[in-house]
């Protein structure tokens, strides 16, 4: 009995550190800057603040996609930003513009997840701000288009 | 009396064509206003439903970005054994230029973009490797 105990207690050890191994493994994909030290987020980190998925067409895609991430009003309501200028970076060093105030409204989401599966650089990934536009003809202007900024890696706060 | 009776008559005259070249100008002006409300109404749904984006800067980008790769290329090339840092980026530039041109090959709005065969070969040739 003690010695399965042992048994259980020594596999439960293993397979935590194995999971913290693995948690800090994961590539960091998003590092927001300007709210004092920069925060850096994986994948999951981001899943953790708040999940939503849609279907829709961009019109920069064939077909309708899903697309899953975090809400961009969510995910600047768990860094307490709801004010200012959102400065949103690519790996190409292309920035948009976005202020905060239309951030937080409903439809802009982080995108982590095309189809199920995470975006390559080729599939313009790691993330990507997309609207609903399918959902909503408001989200079909340039304001939307310009910016829905994809392979995004860094942002900067502008409080 | 005779005088009245001839007075009411011109008054009918003078009443039914004043009645007419009013109802003309109504019906001008509802015209003229219909023209111009489906006018101001047609733009402002073009711009409130945009279907393109910048299709200029979208193909001048995919140039920039061919030649930022060309430029990694060469930078790690010059090495004789150059940093995985540097295959690194030539990678990543690679990819950025290929995200580019796969937007040209399926973005509705660059249909223009791909009409001719040299385009058409470029982005087969790109999207091969």
């Amino acid at each position: 009995m003690f010695n399965r105990r042992l048994f259980l207690g020594f596999v439960a050890a293993v397979s935590a550190f194995g999971s913290t191994l693995l948690a800090s493994d994961e590539k960091v994909i998003l590092t927001v800057n300007g709210l004092g030290d920069p925060v850096e987020f994986t994948q999951s980190q981001l899943a953790e603040i708040g999940t939503d998925t849609f279907e829709t067409s961009t019109i920069w895609t064939e077909g309708v996609h899903e697309f899953t991430g975090v809400p961009l009003s969510a995910f600047l309501a768990s860094l307490d930003v709801t004010s200012g200028m959102m400065f949103a970076s690519a790996i190409n060093d292309y920035t948009i513009e976005f202020p905060v105030e239309d951030a937080l409204l409903e439809g802009p989401m982080i995108a982590y997840l095309l189809d199920g599966a995470p975006m390559s650089v080729r599939d313009k990934g790691p993330l990507w701000i997309v609207y609903p536009y399918d959902l909503n003809p408001d989200f079909q202007n340039e304001d939307a288009y310009a910016r829905s900024i994809w392979q995004l890696d860094r942002i900067e706060i502008a409080q | 009396m005779g005088v009245l009776r001839n007075r009411s008559r011109w008054v009918d005259v003078i009443g039914w064509r004043v009645g007419l070249i009013l109802l003309i100008s109504l019906v001008a002006f509802a015209a003229g206003l219909f023209t111009l409300t489906k006018d101001a109404r047609d733009q402002w749904n073009e711009l409130a439903s945009a279907s393109r984006d910048n299709n200029g800067w979208n193909v001048a980008q995919t140039e920039v970005e061919f030649l930022r790769a060309m430029n990694a290329v060469t930078i790690a090339g010059s090495k004789e054994n150059p940093d995985p840092e540097l295959l690194s980026e030539v990678r990543l530039r690679f990819d950025v230029f290929y995200s580019r041109m796969v937007t040209i090959r399926d973005s509705s709005t660059l249909a223009p973009a791909r009409n001719t065969e040299l385009s058409q070969n470029l982005i087969t040739r790109v999207l091969r490797v």
